[in-house]
């Protein structure tokens, strides 16, 4: 496996300087693994990887909480909810409403704060999420995608980067596959390696998305991240019973919650064919496993 | 023949001094209208989504208005105080409220700044020619004395 994307540097034009600079003088491991920069109004600063690290005002990683941590203050949020809507809030409405914000090189940052009429009237953390590029790491899933894939794991398990880079095989090996990338993570509009033969659907909502490269791209694949409500299950079971394969990411860490969760207990009808489970956090092992399988396991 | 060419140059200088003032006037009365040109397409273009840096960065430069780090400034140039204080109050916080928000301050800010350009063409219609004419007068007269 070769990590090509290390990217604390690919979200620091969104940080306020002050925290640019301590996230920018942090060891090269922990910028390395680091997935995640958390600011909350009036709470310590802090960073996670595989370990969380708050960061403390002369700039330590501790893993514990140190004595005189880096507070974030109220216009520090503001500053980076600027820095990442390149000062066009009113143009980021509809992600706002969802929750999250897309940001350069396929990163992302979830926004929480005052809502008021499905607008944001402030904002209170932000959560960066740091996309990472791992090549090489679905080898195993390949064969698994013969008819649809399920990839479940916890948040920050990575189902993302393991949905890019079998794309990226894929669409290698001469598979027509479409991507309904709503948020721009899987492709960061073209910035990551997604292969030569895939076309990215973006700024639609994967719904229409998926009618769309029904109708127009004759794909072998459809990809699309975090499967959400009733219309992309039933899209699913369209494109099952059409000949298109469909692969896809879910929130869940284990069967008990795969068969608990409405999302992915409706897609154990054997609408997709294997069901990849991330043990785990980032980089656990993946049990796969068939829709059947799942419902007689205890 | 240097006295002569001292109230050539007196004459002269006099002369500019009133077309430079009428200039003023008429270069602020065509930054006005230039800014009042930048947020009629800055309003066109928040409704289709486009980011203010980039209107900014394409429209704005006419205006004098530009982007610093996150900051969005006017160039002081050919403005009275009064319009710097009125653009950097439309200037402050620009793009970090909802689409109606922004099209609102795009409305009132057009209309301030053409009242202002109104009466900004009237000054000049009315003082431009008389500061021209000033100019002249006082060369010609400087002249007439120091002969």
């Amino acid at each position: 496996m070769q990590e090509t994307k290390t990217g604390t540097n690919t979200v620091m034009y969104a940080l306020p300087e002050r925290i640019q600079g301590l996230i920018d003088a942090l060891p090269l491991c922990v910028k390395n693994s680091a997935f995640e920069i958390r600011l909350r109004e009036g709470r310590p600063l802090c960073v996670t990887g595989p370990t969380s690290f708050y960061i403390s005002e002369d700039g330590l990683a501790c893993s514990y909480m140190p004595s005189h941590p880096l507070i974030v203050t109220d216009s520090e949020i503001n500053e980076t909810v600027r820095r990442i809507t390149g000062s066009s809030l009113y143009a980021r409405e509809q992600e706002l409403y969802d929750g999250y914000l897309s940001m350069k090189y396929g990163n992302r940052a979830g926004v929480s704060g005052v809502f008021s009429g499905g607008k944001l009237k402030r904002a209170t953390s932000v959560n960066i999420r740091i996309a990472r590029e791992v090549k090489d790491c679905a080898k195993s899933l390949v064969p698994e995608t013969e008819n649809g894939l399920l990839i479940v794991g916890p948040a920050g398990s990575g189902k993302t980067t393991l949905l890019r880079d079998l794309v990226r095989l894929l669409s290698n090996d001469g598979n027509r596959v479409a991507v309904i990338d709503t948020r721009g993570e899987i492709s960061a509009n073209g910035l990551l390696d997604t292969g030569p033969n895939t076309d990215i659907i973006s700024g639609t909502t994967k719904a229409q998305g998926c009618e769309m490269a029904l109708r127009t791209l004759n794909p072998q694949y459809i990809a699309f991240d975090e499967v959400g409500n009733g219309k992309e299950l039933s899209l699913i079971s369209e494109s099952f019973f059409s000949g298109v394969k469909i692969l896809t990411t879910a929130h869940a860490s284990n069967v008990t919650e795969i068969k608990s969760r409405a999302v992915t207990k409706a897609l154990l009808d054997g609408s997709i064919g294997k069901i990849a489970i991330i043990g785990g956090k980032v980089g656990g092992e993946i049990t796969v496993l068939t829709p059947r399988e799942v419902l007689c396991c205890d | 023949m240097i006295r002569f060419l001292g109230i050539a140059l007196l004459f002269a200088a006099s002369c500019f001094f009133g077309f430079y003032k009428a200039n003023l006037l008429t270069l602020r009365q065509k930054k006005l209208l230039e800014i009042c040109f930048f947020i009629e397409t800055a309003a066109d273009r928040i409704r289709l989504s486009h980011e203010m840096g980039q209107i900014v960065e394409e429209c704005g430069k006419k205006a004098g208005i530009y982007k610093e780090g996150l900051i969005f400034s006017i160039a002081p140039e050919n403005l009275e105080n009064g319009d710097i204080t009125l653009a950097t109050s439309f200037l402050n916080g620009l793009g970090m409220g909802d689409t109606q928000a922004e099209l609102k301050r795009c409305e009132t800010y057009l209309e301030l700044f053409k009242k202002e350009y109104i009466k900004a063409e009237a000054k000049t219609k009315e003082k431009a020619a008389l500061y021209r004419k000033l100019g002249v007068f006082l060369g010609m007269l400087i002249s007439i004395v120091l002969i």
